[in-house]
C-alpha cells in the first residue's frame, strides 16, 4: 500500500506540475496528502 | 507553469548569477558539520559520541553531494533563488553530515523536518507558489525511491532521505526530472564500467551474480546528473 501510494505520488506529482488554478493547488494538496499517508504507512508498519 | 513554459524550461540554457559568497556558506557548514561530527564528537562520550559519523564511503558520497548540489544552485539559479537554494543546501550539508537519526528521534525526523524546512525556505524566497513547487519536486523524489527501493530492487532504504532533501533543495521538479533522465545515463555508464571490472577479474557469471545485489547510491547520482546536464546544455 505504501509503495503503491509513493508511486502514485511520483506520477502525479509530474501530472500536477503541468495544471494551473484550482487544478494546480488541487493537486498539490493532493499529493502531499498521499506522501504524508505513505510516510506514516512506512514507519508505523515498517519491520524494520 | 503551463505546458509551453514547460518545453521553454526545457531548451534554454541556465542563467549564470550568484557570486562564490554563498556557496562558500554552504560548503563551510558542510565542512564544519562533517569535521565537528568526525573529530569531536566521537571523544566526548555520551549521549554526543552517538553524532560521530561511522562508514567513509556513505559519508563521502554525501559530502560529494554537498559539493556538486553547491555547483548546481549557483549556475542553474537567478539570485534570489539561488541564495534560497544554497540555505537548502547548507541545511542539506549539516542534516547529511551529522546523521541525526541517531538521536533517540523517530528515525525518519531530520528526513522528513529537512524536507519541509527547505520548501519553507523556498516560500519565504519565492513565495507561496515556489514553495508548492519545491513540496511536488521532493514528493516526486519520495516516490521515486520508494518505488525503487521496494520494487525494482535498485535502492537503498537511506537513499529516500537523501533524494526529499535533494528534490526540496532543487525546489522544481523539471530540474529533479532532468536530474533523473541524466542520473540514469550516468547510472549506465557507471555499471558497464563496473560489470567491466568485474567480469575482466572473475569472469561473466560472478557480473550476475553480484549485480543482483548491487545498490548504486542514487542522491550522489543525481546531483551529478544535474551537473551533467548544465555541461551538455
Amino acid at each position: 500500500m505504501a509503495v503503491a501510494l509513493g508511486f502514485v505520488v511520483m506520477v502525479g506529482s509530474v501530472v500536477v506540475m503541468v495544471g494551473e488554478g484550482v487544478a494546480y493547488w488541487a493537486g498539490v494538496v493532493g499529493v502531499v496528502v498521499m506522501e504524508v499517508v505513505s510516510v506514516g504507512l512506512l514507519y508505523f508498519c515498517s519491520k524494520e | 507553469m503551463g505546458n509551453g513554459e514547460v518545453i521553454a524550461f526545457f531548451v534554454q540554457p541556465p542563467p549564470q548569477s550568484l557570486g562564490f559568497a554563498a556557496y562558500g556558506l554552504a560548503c563551510l557548514s558542510g565542512a564544519l558539520a562533517n569535521v565537528v561530527c568526525d573529530e569531536f564528537l566521537a571523544d566526548l562520550g555520551h549521549p554526543w559520541a552517538r553524532l560521530s559519523r561511522r562508514g567513509v564511503w556513505l559519508r563521502v558520497g554525501r559530502w560529494l553531494a554537498l559539493i556538486l548540489g553547491c555547483v548546481i544552485a549557483v549556475m542553474t539559479s537567478e539570485p534570489a533563488e539561488a541564495y534560497a537554494r544554497m540555505i537548502g543546501v547548507a541545511v542539506f550539508g549539516v542534516i547529511a553530515g551529522c546523521d541525526l537519526e541517531s538521536w533517540h528521534v523517530p528515525p525518519d525526523w531530520y528526513t522528513i523536518g529537512g524536507a519541509v524546512g527547505m520548501v519553507g525556505v523556498w516560500g519565504v524566497a519565492g513565495g507561496l507558489r515556489a514553495a508548492a513547487d519545491a513540496a511536488l519536486a521532493q514528493a516526486f523524489c519520495y516516490g521515486a525511491m520508494v518505488f525503487g527501493v521496494a520494487a525494482l530492487k535498485v535502492a537503498a532504504a537511506g537513499d529516500i532521505k537523501l533524494m526529499m532533501q535533494y528534490g526540496a533543495v532543487l525546489g522544481g521538479i523539471v530540474a529533479v526530472g532532468w536530474a533523473f533522465v541524466m542520473e540514469w545515463l550516468v547510472r549506465v555508464v557507471w555499471m558497464f564500467f563496473w560489470a567491466l571490472g568485474v567480469a575482466s577479474r572473475e569472469g561473466v557469471e560472478a557480473v550476475v551474480a553480484r549485480g543482483r545485489g548491487l545498490r548504486a547510491p542514487h542522491g550522489p547520482f543525481a546531483w551529478l546528473g544535474v551537473v551533467l546536464w548544465i555541461a551538455v546544455l
